[in-house]
């Protein structure tokens, strides 16, 4: 420059500053990035909560299980079972009316009549039912019916959003389940009060999440009621059970919550822009 | 110094857009510069062999399929025979990959590195960090660029994306911007005047990336609204086609806007000054991310006015007496549009042929080549990397996948050398 000044860079592809294509201003460069912006931290009580819904779910598979391995081996009478269930449909249908949502007795009506038509249905189909998987080997049920309840572990709703969430993969997977397990009785009796047992676990007892106060404290009950039962079954399976339970409830809330230490998010000018829908 | 330089990429003739058009641009203004410039792209149906276009522009069309959105499958060894027999037959000087989502490009740049050659890469989009494509394909373009002599980006939030995603060193990246044929798109000869109606186009694919959901509700407003004191009214004219097209011709039917909004459909890139920039008076652009945008510098060089969102490389394109930037939001887009209109109105813009000059001078093909042609020659005259420091690039690209990179690498050095004893 003649007059012995030079032009200041600018960040603009139209004008000719005098600078090389390479130019990389040290000030200008990278200014405008942004590290972990909007950053969602969770605290470690909300790690636990969260961990307590994926263990209370374990928990009722590893009940179901328990009832299952007594029914078959005549330490539970089917009576017994379907009564129980009963009473437990009756006193958490009239909590739930009274404190999550009021009902009109039409809704009342209609509610009663799904209950009755499912019974029927069910009781009558049952000597079909548990001749369906008859003829496959106990070890290939054993191995269908744990699979399929695992699928419907993964695919439960927890309370958050993810793309491999989906109700109705999870109950057909635990409803498949149940199907395999009731051929291996001899009375269709059984098989009615395992499939009863079946959709009132994996069905009525989700829907028990808005009763209960703290998913901490109902986690634990059901874990402990879970594990007195496998108690009595098998000690491999509860060391088993037991394991997985605590990796699952308190090994991975901690790591989660150390882990979130470790995130770095980067922003900037680069990044598609969002659409704001504030109503105009 | 005369080069022969090989431009490789999976996007050309007869497939038009951005990033071909570039190399066919800068391949003829370099040929006219007195190099030698070859083209390498996949076949386009029964187009396979040689082809040559205008100047004696080679054009390789390699027997090779394309596999997932218009790029060929990332082999390795299905293209490494082709393109190392094109590299050594034509006695290339330069290879030269365009576009990072072509994976051919990538495949040459390894083969030119392979084969000791000067290495250029020009990288024409922005891309995402947070999503797992995202990862997967930053950390393949950062083996890529690893001994890569020279990236291109072609706009400065370009470069800051480019270094960001693929960890070169800042000063091996250039910034220089796409250009456009201001002859080509020149302001109509009898200039439009403005009686009672004032025309805003729009010219993109019509998709959830270029916000034409936030045109959606702004659309109906204008029209709605009188402009100039009462007698003036704003019609619409828009080219492209998408899957969000459907939501278009819904907003028409809702508000009885046949008369108002035309809809032109996909339109080749030689109709765009005749058929929509010659008859409007405003292009409108709400893209939600563009590294740089040429439909705006085309409409300005028409001497139209811009009305476009501020994002990505936007603000580096035009001056502001060319352009009105507004947010990603309706208010925004639909305030912007109005003060335009307003100023469309009183004659308070620049004359159309003084942006065409400013686009002549600004953004011109020439230009770009000879700014390239500094590139290849930085390029050329640096030191050629011995194959033990290149294999050390790879390695220390990552923890795991960096050394199974380099045994690729490797292996792909070994190949060409079972290659060179077949032949001989």
């Amino acid at each position: 420059m003649s007059n012995g000044k030079v032009p200041k860079w600018r960040k603009t592809l139209y004008e000719d500053n005098g600078y090389p294509d390479n130019y990389t201003p040290p000030e200008c460069f990278l200014a405008a990035i942004e590290k972990n912006k909007n950053l969602l931290l969770y605290s470690l009580w909300e790690c636990f909560s969260g961990a307590a819904e994926v263990g209370k779910e374990m928990s009722v598979v590893i009940i179901f299980w328990c009832c299952y391995k007594f029914l078959k081996t005549d330490f539970l009478q089917p009576e017994t079972l379907l009564v129980t269930m009963l009473g437990l449909l009756v006193v958490g249908c009239t909590m739930f009316i009274s404190r999550v949502r009021k009902v009109t007795f039409a809704g009342l009506l209609a509610g009663i009549k799904t209950i009755f038509l499912f019974t029927i249905i069910g009781f009558a189909l049952s000597p079909v039912l548990y001749k369906l998987t008859d003829t496959i080997s106990t070890d290939t049920i054993h191995s269908m019916a744990l699979s399929s309840l695992l699928i419907h572990l993964l695919t439960s709703d927890y309370g958050m959003y993810a793309p491999i969430v989906s109700w109705q993969i999870s109950l057909n997977a635990a409803v498949f389940s149940t199907v395999c397990l009731a051929s291996r009785f001899d009375h269709h009796l059984s098989a009615f009060s395992l499939l009863c047992l079946s959709v009132f676990s994996f069905l009525l007892v989700p829907l028990s999440r808005p009763l209960l106060p703290s998913p901490l404290l109902s986690s634990l009950l059901l874990a402990s009621a879970a594990l007195s039962l496998l108690s009595c079954i098998s000690t491999p399976q509860l060391c088993l059970a037991l394991l997985s339970l605590a990796t699952v409830q308190i090994a991975c809330p901690v790591m989660f919550h150390r882990l979130q230490a470790d995130k770095m998010t980067i922003h900037g000018p680069w990044d598609e822009a969002v659409i704001f829908t504030a109503p105009q | 110094m005369v080069l022969t330089i090989a431009m490789v990429s999976d996007f050309f003739y007869p497939n038009m857009g951005g990033v071909e058009s570039h190399i066919f641009q800068v391949s003829q203004c370099l040929i006219e510069r007195g190099h030698r410039v070859l083209v390498v792209t996949h076949a386009y149906g029964d187009r396979v062999g040689v082809r040559y276009m205008t100047n004696m522009l080679k054009v390789f069309y390699l027997p090779i399929m394309p596999f997932y959105n218009k790029s060929v499958l990332p082999t390795i060894v299905c293209s490494l025979p082709y393109l190392r027999h094109i590299l050594l037959t034509e006695k290339v000087d330069l290879v030269h990959g365009h576009s990072a989502f072509s994976s051919l490009a990538h495949e040459a740049l390894l083969v030119g590195t392979l084969l000791n050659l000067p290495t250029v890469f020009t990288d024409h989009s922005l891309f995402g960090f947070s999503d797992a494509s995202a990862i997967v394909t930053n950390t393949f373009l950062k083996f890529s660029l690893a001994n890569t002599s020279h990236t291109i980006c072609v706009s400065h939030t370009g470069k800051e994306n480019t270094v960001l995603r693929s960890s070169v060193v800042p000063e091996r990246v250039s910034v220089i911007p796409n250009a456009v044929d201001s002859v080509a798109f020149r302001p109509p000869k009898v200039r439009r005047n403005i009686r009672s109606v004032v025309t805003v186009v729009l010219g993109s694919r019509l998709v959830y990336r270029k916000g034409v959901d936030l045109v959606v509700e702004v659309l109906p407003k204008i029209c709605r609204k009188k402009f100039g004191g009462g007698r003036v009214r704003v019609d619409f004219i828009i080219a492209g086609d998408g899957p969000k097209r459907i939501l278009f011709e819904e907003m028409i039917e809702k508000h009885g806007l046949q008369a108002r909004v035309v809809m032109l459909g996909e339109l080749q890139h030689s109709e765009m000054r005749d058929k929509l920039l010659a008859k409007g008076d405003i292009f409108l652009n709400t893209s939600l991310t563009e590294a740089f945008c040429m439909a705006i510098v085309e409409a300005a060089s028409c001497g139209l006015s811009v009305v476009s969102t501020a994002v990505g490389g936007i603000p580096e394109v035009l001056p502001d007496q060319f352009i009105y930037f507004v947010q990603p939001s309706v208010g925004s887009i639909k305030a912007g549009l109005e003060r335009a209109v307003e100023d469309v109105i009183t004659g308070d813009r620049p004359d159309p042929w003084e942006g065409n000059c400013f686009v002549s001078s600004a953004f011109n093909w020439r230009n770009v080549a000879a700014r390239t042609e500094r590139v290849y020659e930085t390029v050329c005259g640096k030191e050629r990397q011995r194959l033990a420091t290149r294999v050390r690039n790879m390695w220390e690209g990552g923890t795991v996948a960096g050394p199974i990179m380099a045994m690729l690498y490797l292996a792909c050095h070994y190949f060409i050398l079972l290659l060179d004893w077949c032949e001989s």
